[in-house]
């Protein structure tokens, strides 16, 4: 179920990475021939924060976001994993407020306009509180793989004792 | 201010994503503030998805990830090898060309020295030289990707601070440049001594040479492409970030027939995570820039420089020398985050052109990353080398000199950094 979730995260992550790509392409192409697109540019600068937020979640399932560990490393696992369980209740809690306030601010100013596109702003809004909600659903899926006694490979909730270019992994869809 | 720099330290020091503690920190301005409503800060998130340029980021992410599937990092290998490996030193040297060749087609040090120490470090360990040299130079080298187009950093850089991401493109060209020379004379030195050449090696007629470049001819021209079609504000740099993803494209699928669709969705799947992981990042410190801009920390820390300090010049070196000391615990595009909005407006008060300031900033903030405690690059070239800490640290004392040596020559002539960036744009 969570793996599905994953693959779907992966594809909608790439489509519109290349969706923003060709927006931006054809936006410049057109603009250098004299026939500027607006929307084409307003568009793909709608869709930028969605690709953020797919991209974190995907990469807060590869455990690869970044921090600083030099501490943690000298931590037995197992308190390792407690520090960073207690930690991602800290987390859940901050995106759950980040959620639900960005929920409210998108109803506050729906009749907002992006650019002269004339789409609504409430679609970049709206990606707060649904990308809290994704690297929430990463976050407590790792948490779940953690505590069934996966952390032999180094794997944590939201780090992991080797680097994946350590690790020499490539994740594939 | 306390509350929010004393929550981001300690979730740092527990081990927090970067991007969390920054958001988190963020987070206690608006929660702790009487004026300032919670939903605010979700509106800063969402505000910084709403720069143009910033759009460039994922665009040469990914066309730095399709130009490794395309062949070109493949040819650009060659072509350096035939070039200079007969040299002293002549791997090392190798190391550094393909760096600078790097630098123009993608933007990230730590992917650079990852590569090179997988192509190369095994190489340069069986023609004998040493692992601490080895890996210095890998990751030493790995530093001029920071200024040569098109630089992530710098894209922040001119974001955060308001600056023309066009000029500074331009501006790190010849520092860039630079760099390598200064670099492949403390490679040279140092392999002149220990007699590092690489056997049966001989200087290449012409025609090698023009035959391996032929053959990294769409990879060369790449970086040509970038600052022709930059060049006086003809295209922004991220309009030029969606034509060199196109690009990578075509001349991998065209010209060098490798790159098919499996390689492309290999590129793909990378590029998300990594445009994640950095974007998250700058995301969540929208709350915490706008904290520092409506707290007036940089007019506190201008007031206080300028009113214990007289000289300019001493002023820019005093911050200068901080960003190196906080390059050292920190990773660079948190650094440019968050000290890039405290830093200019001081910096431009005293006259100092932002141009050069960033080119200055993003060389020492990512040098930070060759250099303990915290260093991202050394330990990922010392993690793939298996090379011990004091060796690493021993060797790479000569390049280090030389990049001291190099920032100092970009201090005291501003000539350099500036005259590029001046001509084309006038």
């Amino acid at each position: 179920m969570s793996r599905i979730f994953a693959k779907l995260e992966i594809i909608a992550g790439c489509v519109l990475l290349a969706v923003i790509t060709v927006l931006v392409f054809i936006a410049a192409v057109m603009r250098f021939v004299g026939y500027p697109l607006i929307w084409s540019v307003d568009l793909a600068q709608l869709l930028f924060i969605w690709l953020c937020f797919f991209g974190a979640a995907k990469a807060m399932r590869e455990r690869s976001h970044l921090g600083v560990d030099f501490l943690t490393r000298l931590l037995p696992p197992g308190m390792r994993l407690v520090l960073e369980t207690l930690m991602s209740l800290l987390f859940a809690a901050f995106f759950l407020v980040l959620a639900w306030e960005g929920y409210k601010l998108t109803m506050l100013n729906k009749e907002r306009l992006f650019g002269d596109s004339g789409l609504s702003y409430a679609w970049v809004t709206i990606a707060v509180p649904a990308g809290c909600l994704l690297l929430l659903g990463s976050m407590i899926s790792n948490l779940i793989e953690a505590w069934r006694g996966r952390i032999t490979d180094g794997r944590y909730i939201y780090s992991r004792a080797m680097s994946p270019v350590e690790a020499g992994e490539i994740e594939d869809i | 201010m306390l509350a929010i720099t004393l929550v981001f330290f300690v979730l740092l020091i527990l081990g927090a994503p970067v991007a969390f503690a920054i958001g988190l920190a963020g987070f206690t301005f608006f929660l702790t503030s009487d004026i300032m409503p919670v939903s605010i800060g979700v509106q800063k998130i969402a505000t910084v998805s709403q720069s143009f340029p910033l759009l460039a980021v994922p665009f040469f992410v990914l066309a730095g990830h399709l130009m490794n599937e395309s062949g070109i990092t493949d040819r650009l290998f060659k072509f350096a090898h035939v070039a200079v490996a007969w040299m002293a030193g002549g791997l090392a040297q190798v190391s550094i060309i393909l760096s600078t060749l790097m630098g123009g087609v993608s933007g990230s040090a730590v992917a650079d020295a990852a590569m090179e120490a997988r192509v190369l470090g095994p190489q340069m360990i069986s023609q004998g030289y040493s692992r601490g040299y080895s890996s210095a130079v890998i990751a030493l080298s790995s530093l001029i990707t920071s200024t040569i187009p098109p630089s992530i950093g710098l894209i922040l850089y001119g974001y955060v601070g308001q600056v023309s991401i066009g000029r500074l493109f331009m501006a790190g060209i010849v520092p860039g440049l630079l760099m390598m020379a200064f670099l492949m004379i403390a490679a040279y030195v140092v392999a002149r001594k220990r007699n590092y050449v690489v056997k049966d090696s001989v200087k290449p007629t012409p025609k090698a040479l023009a035959v391996a470049a032929w053959d990294a001819k769409w990879a060369l021209l790449f970086p040509v492409l970038l600052i022709v079609s930059i060049r006086g504000g003809l295209f922004t740099p991220s309009e030029v970030g969606a034509f060199a993803v196109v690009y990578a494209i075509f001349v991998g699928w065209l010209a060098h027939k490798v790159l098919d669709l499996a390689a492309i969705r290999r590129a793909f799947n990378q590029a998300l995570s990594d445009i994640g992981l950095i974007m998250l990042i700058i995301l969540m410190s929208g709350m915490i820039g706008f904290a520092i801009i409506f707290l007036q920390v940089p007019q506190q820390i201008a007031g206080t420089l300028l009113g214990s300090l007289t000289s300019p010049d001493v002023i820019v070196g005093v911050i200068l020398i901080s960003l190196f000391i906080a390059g050292l615990f920190f990773e660079s595009t948190i650094l440019v985050l968050l000290l890039t909005p405290i830093f200019v407006p001081v910096i431009e008060k005293v006259g100092f052109d932002p141009v050069h300031f960033g080119i200055l900033m993003m060389t020492i903030v990512t040098l930070g990353s060759m250099t303990p405690p915290v260093g991202v690059a050394m330990y990922t070239v010392c993690g793939m080398l298996d090379t011990p800490l004091e060796e690493y640290i021993k060797e790479s004392l000569p390049f280090f000199m030389a990049i001291f040596a190099l920032i100092v020559l970009l201090l005291f002539v501003p000539g350099l950094v500036l005259f590029l960036p001046n001509l084309m744009f006038g």
